[in-house]
């Protein structure tokens, strides 16, 4: 491959570019899904390609191709060059990076079991033992159980000397079963919903999530909400747990501190953000009890890496301390716009095809001091909400409306009967500041999403956010709209 | 077989489908090809920011070895990559237990041709894509406004072949531009998309953002409550998108988790609602066939608010004891058939018509972040963007600041009082493109305010 890379870095410079990088993919996967006890899916994929990314005439031009071969790579590359010097007809200003030193490294996610060399047989008699369990009630009318695994490899070179290779592995596992009554229809997930748990770990992550353990509980939990109270309306002090928070910080920490969204460059797809660069340092972003770093580092995360796709080192920083925001998403391009002197190294694309954007790394609000049930016992009256089911926010990143799969009223500091279609709204600043209450590191938990789509053409990425469960006082809940 | 960059031809296809089911692994085999090139030009504060060209291409087989289905997918076309892929799709079929529901693949079918390709719409360069969006940048500079947006054109090719023959190709091509001009205290958007890029009118779109941008600024804030609703096509669409999702497909009705379920054949709507799912429709052309090779037909869902039909695969078909529709997505999959072409048939009104008949409400150029909080009840919440108007005595106001709603599909497809003429192309999100007018809509929820 080294050919190649080479080739297409001399390519871009001969047709007058002043920076490249060129990016060789290797991905394999493989998803498997028993749904209703027969296969839903079972896929396995392998995809090769490369893309390059130039800066001529002061503007980028990126371009892609699955086909590896010599007369390719230079074909592709002068495209690359030719788009930017398009690009650069209309430009504001020429662009810029942050310097970030030359690094040459191999780097890899670590894991003890390669999933891919686990049997077949293995993982569909866990998946169908699963499915056993969720569908042996009639009121189960579809029952779910999935594993998906990862593999990328990627060879990153750059006109400035940095060649690095990596390797990601990331696994996950998880199912749901959706119950059925007269007009009614409620879902359960385990361990989170849209897809479950997922890492970047082995085959080791899908032997630790007491998967069949917890089968009878969610089946249970899915069937009782059919005869559930319906979330009451008003105003209530509520308690999220982990996995909805991971959300709740994904939509309205994570996207609101991305710098290309804050810069505009988003304004007409997903839109900018409310967290303008004049507000850094002062603006209260929430109570002082809200601390959310930025983790590109921490072990098992989805967003877990050596390097973003800039070529800059994984760090760990802050974007919110104390309550106040302190911090941004950034790549070489936008940290020059923001006078920063290094990148935060958050730019990546999904696989080769795709142009590396602003993406999220981990994010994570910070543990505090709670108990959970201590916490629970100090909530007179109120509602506690798990597992994230609806989802929508607006393009500033300020009213949102969430609905979760459960609910379970709070009363004399107790928790008392399920509540069905839980939701609550608030406004992003309003709803931070309102937290009084964070539980400590034992209910702390790094939640994968592994389905962000952002950018045109629209990209998947992934990303972990760390929570446990928080108090949030006098938030709106049951909203209807019947 | 895929060496260069040049654009896959039929024959191209029926020489690598053969080379494929040549391979004699399995009882049953099909090969399903998917690719293209898609280029992009990306502008934000008046200028281009992000400019790509992505070729892309990809193979999926499924085997089916007795009565259990195998598949894998690759970009790779040499033949060894070729043989390996047909191994893996064939080692896992025979690691599975056999498929209660397992379907032999169909035979050979005819299709109907969908004419959707444009030569100069597949091959648009860098330079001419600047162009058209450098004259959008300078009109909206010349109103102090900043423009932002994007100019994608492309074309994809899809492809199948089975062992039973089925053979069936199609190329289509798109252009797409998207805008969006803003003020300190409003915005505007338009957007359009045709297979044919010399059709996208440009210069009226921009001129539409810019006009809504400067009609909406410094915006007053109202109450949310019920209003009366004139709800442009982009806006309108976004109830169409989650009711073709979670209801028109036969798998969700056949499960009991589709607010249809059991309603087959009763009135859910208002009698002025008919909406169909038509591939062949001149504004939305789509894929002539599905992904089990089967021919596309055109469906009525709903006629005259009576809900008629649903869309099919194989699979669901046989279930329901009627053909398939050809909705197929590639089997097998968690999903079960999807409507892909949704058409809300027009009526007799026009927005000018639908304006001036209100006397107290607001009209709605897009919703932002839609999703679904009940699907037995289709209630939506969404917020609205780029263009939310009062509506006072049958004329435009004023702007107002967005609102938040949470409001039920099924009720609002009961309250629609006026239906235009026109009828837009919409994006849809899972896939396709809708065919929408404008709706003129009573009482409509608005649960919250924005901030912004």
């Amino acid at each position: 491959l080294k050919e190649y890379l080479g080739l297409a870095l001399d390519a871009a410079k001969q047709a007058g570019a002043v920076y490249a990088d060129i990016r060789i993919i290797h991905t394999r996967s493989e998803d498997i899904l028993v749904r209703n006890s027969t296969i839903g899916s079972f896929d396995r994929a392998e995809t090769l390609g490369f893309g390059i990314r130039v800066i001529a005439g002061g503007a980028w031009g990126f371009a892609s191709s699955p086909i590896l071969t010599r007369d390719e790579i230079v074909k592709v590359t002068r495209l690359a060059v030719e788009t930017a010097k398009a690009s650069g007809t209309l430009k504001q200003d020429s662009v810029r990076l942050v310097p970030e030193p030359v690094h040459q490294d191999d780097w890899q996610t670590p894991y003890i079991q390669d999933p891919f060399k686990v049997p077949i047989e293995k993982k569909l008699d866990l998946l169908y033992a699963i499915d056993r369990v969720l569908r042996a009630k009639k009121e189960i009318a579809v029952a779910e159980s999935g594993m998906s695994f990862l593999s990328e490899h990627q060879w990153l070179w750059t006109t400035e000397g940095t060649r690095i290779s990596q390797s990601l592995l990331r696994s996950g596992a998880g199912y749901s079963a959706t119950s059925s009554g007269p007009d009614d229809v409620q879902v359960r997930s385990y361990p989170a919903s849209h897809g479950g748990q997922q890492m970047t770990m082995g085959y080791e992550l899908v032997e630790s999530l007491g998967l069949l353990e917890n089968a009878e509980r969610v089946r249970d939990e899915a069937i009782a909400l059919l005869s559930a109270k319906p979330c009451p309306s008003g105003v209530k002090d509520v308690i999220i747990d982990g996995s909805q928070l991971a959300l709740q910080i994904h939509e309205s920490v994570g996207h609101a501190t991305e710098l290309d969204r804050v810069l505009g460059m988003e304004e007409d797809f997903a839109g900018k953000s409310f967290a303008t660069t004049e507000k850094a340092g002062t603006f209260r972003y929430g109570s002082d009890l809200v601390n959310i770093v930025a983790d590109s580092t921490i072990p098992g995360g989805l967003a877990t890496i050596g390097y973003d796709d800039d070529g800059v080192r994984a760090q760990r920083w802050f974007l919110i301390r104390n309550g106040l925001l302190t911090g941004y998403l950034t790549n070489r391009e936008t940290a020059a716009v923001l006078g920063e002197e290094r990148s935060r190294g958050c730019n990546r694309a999904e696989g080769y095809a795709n142009l590396p954007i602003t993406r999220q790394t981990n994010i994570c609000l910070l543990p505090g001091n709670w108990e959970l049930d201590a916490l629970i016992a100090d909530t007179r009256e109120g509602i506690y909400f798990e597992t994230n089911r609806s989802w929508s926010i607006d393009h500033l990143r300020l009213n949102f409306q969430f609905g979760t799969e459960i609910a379970w009223e709070i009363k004399k500091g107790k928790l008392a009967g399920l509540l069905k279609n839980p939701n609550y709204q608030s406004v992003t600043p309003e709803f931070w500041g309102s937290c009084d209450a964070v539980c400590n590191e034992s209910y702390w938990k790094l939640w994968g999403v592994a389905n962000c789509g952002k950018g045109q053409p629209v990209q998947l990425a992934e990303m972990s956010h760390g929570a446990a469960p928080a108090r949030f006082r006098k938030i709106t809940v049951g909203i209807e709209g019947k | 077989l895929l060496k260069n960059t040049d654009m896959l031809s039929q024959s191209d296809f029926e020489t690598l489908a053969e080379t494929v089911l040549s391979l004699p692994t399995a009882d049953e085999t099909e090969v399903l090809f998917s690719g293209g090139e898609d280029t992009l030009t990306r502008f934000a504060d008046n200028h281009i920011h992000q400019n790509l060209c992505r070729k892309d291409a990809g193979l999926t087989v499924r085997v089916h070895v007795g009565n259990k289905i195998g598949r894998a997918s690759t970009n790779s076309f040499a033949p060894e990559a070729l043989k390996t892929l047909v191994d893996h799709a064939t080692e896992i079929a025979v690691h599975q237990s056999e498929s209660p529901d397992f379907l032999p693949m169909p035979e050979k079918q005819r299709y109907k041709k969908i004419e959707n390709f444009d030569e100069e719409t597949a091959f648009v360069s860098p330079s001419e894509r600047a162009e058209k969006i450098k004259e959008a940048v300078e009109k909206c500079r010349e109103r102090a406004l900043t423009a932002a947006g994007s100019y994608s054109t492309g074309y994809g090719v899809r492809a199948i072949a089975n062992s039973k023959g089925v053979l069936a190709f199609h190329k289509s091509s798109k252009a797409h531009f998207t805008i969006t001009a803003t003020s300190a205290s409003s915005s505007g958007w338009a957007e359009e998309s045709s297979f044919k890029a010399s059709s996208v009118p440009f210069r009226s779109l921009t001129d539409l953002a810019i006009d809504k941008a400067v009609a909406g600024q410094n915006p007053i804030e109202l109450e949310p409550g019920r209003y009366t609703v004139v709800l442009e096509p982009s806006a309108a669409s976004e109830f169409l998108l989650f009711m073709a999702h979670y209801g028109f497909g036969a798998l969700s009705f056949l499960e009991g988790r589709s607010f249809l379920s059991g309603k087959l054949g009763q009135k859910l709507f208002g009698s002025n609602i008919s909406i169909v799912d038509d591939a062949y429709h001149p504004l939305c052309r789509g894929l002539p066939f599905d992904c089990e090779g089967m021919p596309r037909k055109k469906v009525t869902l709903v006629e005259h608010g009576i809900v008629t039909g649903l869309v099919h695969d194989r699979k669901t078909a046989l279930a329901m004891a009627v053909e398939s529709t050809g909705h197929a997505l590639p089997q097998p999959n968690p999903y079960g058939p999807i409507p892909e072409n949704v058409v809300f048939e027009r009526g007799d009104s026009t927005l000018r018509e639908m304006i001036a008949s209100t006397e107290r409400g607001l009209l709605i150029t897009q919703f932002h972040y839609c999703n679904v909080e009940n699907p037995m009840h289709l209630i939506l919440t969404g917020i609205t963007r780029n263009g939310t108007f009062l509506i006072e005595g049958g004329k435009l106001r004023c702007g107002i600041r967005n609102f938040r709603f949470t409001e039920s599909g099924i009720r609002i497809f009961n309250e629609v009082e006026k239906i235009s003429a026109e009828q837009k192309v919409v994006g849809a999100f899972f896939g396709g493109e809708f065919v929408v007018p404008s709706l003129k809509v009573r009482d409509f929820t608005f649960t919250s305010k924005a901030v912004l």
